[in-house]
């Protein structure tokens, strides 16, 4: 059994305070992958991001993040995984989520980390609204991570 | 009388701001039996209701936190969202 833990909050994380209590999880762990996504100035845009407010569905959002998590477990062999996700406002520099991963061995947390990572950004009921100089935009949906999923296809051989 | 049910109804991010909505409860007839129906109820609200559903072709439904198709059946106190496609991470 992995130990899982997943998280919808406002408040920011520690990431070297997490890591260090998944690595307490299993001296068996020899690989442990973190991808931490964070609110980005956009470089295309003539309009400055300040900040991103991010909503969610309460409950489901959180059910939807333990389903692939669980998917990710079945496929591969994990110790732990963390999911954290903000919501609220926050500026631009600051952390929106975090996806880490142990394993024995660095392929499974590779794949594992990235699985559950373009998962969520695909499939769990977040919004993102851009707050820039210009004033309040919804950010729409993206193609490219629609497309992202065809990699986890069970046909695909490769993965 | 017809039966009724009732519908627990949400809306998100872009949705609830034009509706100046983020939920109510619905009490609705048996006729309501699938979401699309129930959207047909909401257009007959006419003006922002209309154009919202009207004009989002992307729109994305859940009941009870899973995501359905629109001919999905409707039964009483289900919990029924309406939202645009997700954008978080």
């Amino acid at each position: 059994m992995s130990q899982i833990s997943i998280s919808i909050q406002e408040q920011d994380f520690d990431v070297n305070k997490i890591l260090a209590e998944m690595r307490a999880v299993s001296l068996e762990s020899g690989a442990l992958v973190n991808f931490i996504g964070l609110v980005r100035e956009d470089a295309n845009s003539e309009n400055k991001v300040e900040a991103l407010f991010l909503e969610h569905y309460s409950g489901m959002s959180e059910k939807i993040i333990r389903q692939y998590v669980d998917k990710a477990c079945s496929r591969w062999p994990l110790i732990a995984v963390t999911v954290i996700h903000r919501i609220g406002e926050l500026k631009t520099g600051e952390q929106i989520v975090l996806v880490a991963v142990s394993s024995q061995h660095r392929k499974a947390a590779f794949a594992a980390a990235e699985f559950i990572m373009d998962f969520l950004k695909s499939e769990a009921p977040f919004w993102k609204k851009i707050i820039s100089t210009q004033g309040e935009q919804w950010l729409d949906a993206q193609d490219k991570d629609q497309q992202a999923l065809e990699k986890w296809s069970e046909r695909n051989p490769k993965v | 009388m017809a039966a009724s049910k009732i519908l627990h109804v949400k809306y998100f991010a872009r949705f609830r701001e034009q509706l100046n909505t983020a939920e109510e409860s619905l009490q609705v007839t048996d006729e309501v039996q699938q979401i699309h129906d129930l959207i047909a109820l909401l257009k007959a609200r006419q003006g922002i209701w209309e154009k919202v559903f009207n004009e989002n072709q992307k729109l994305l439904c859940a009941v009870n936190q899973q995501v359905v198709k629109l001919d999905h059946p409707l039964n009483h106190h289900d919990e029924v969202a309406f939202y645009p496609p997700v954008s978080g991470g």
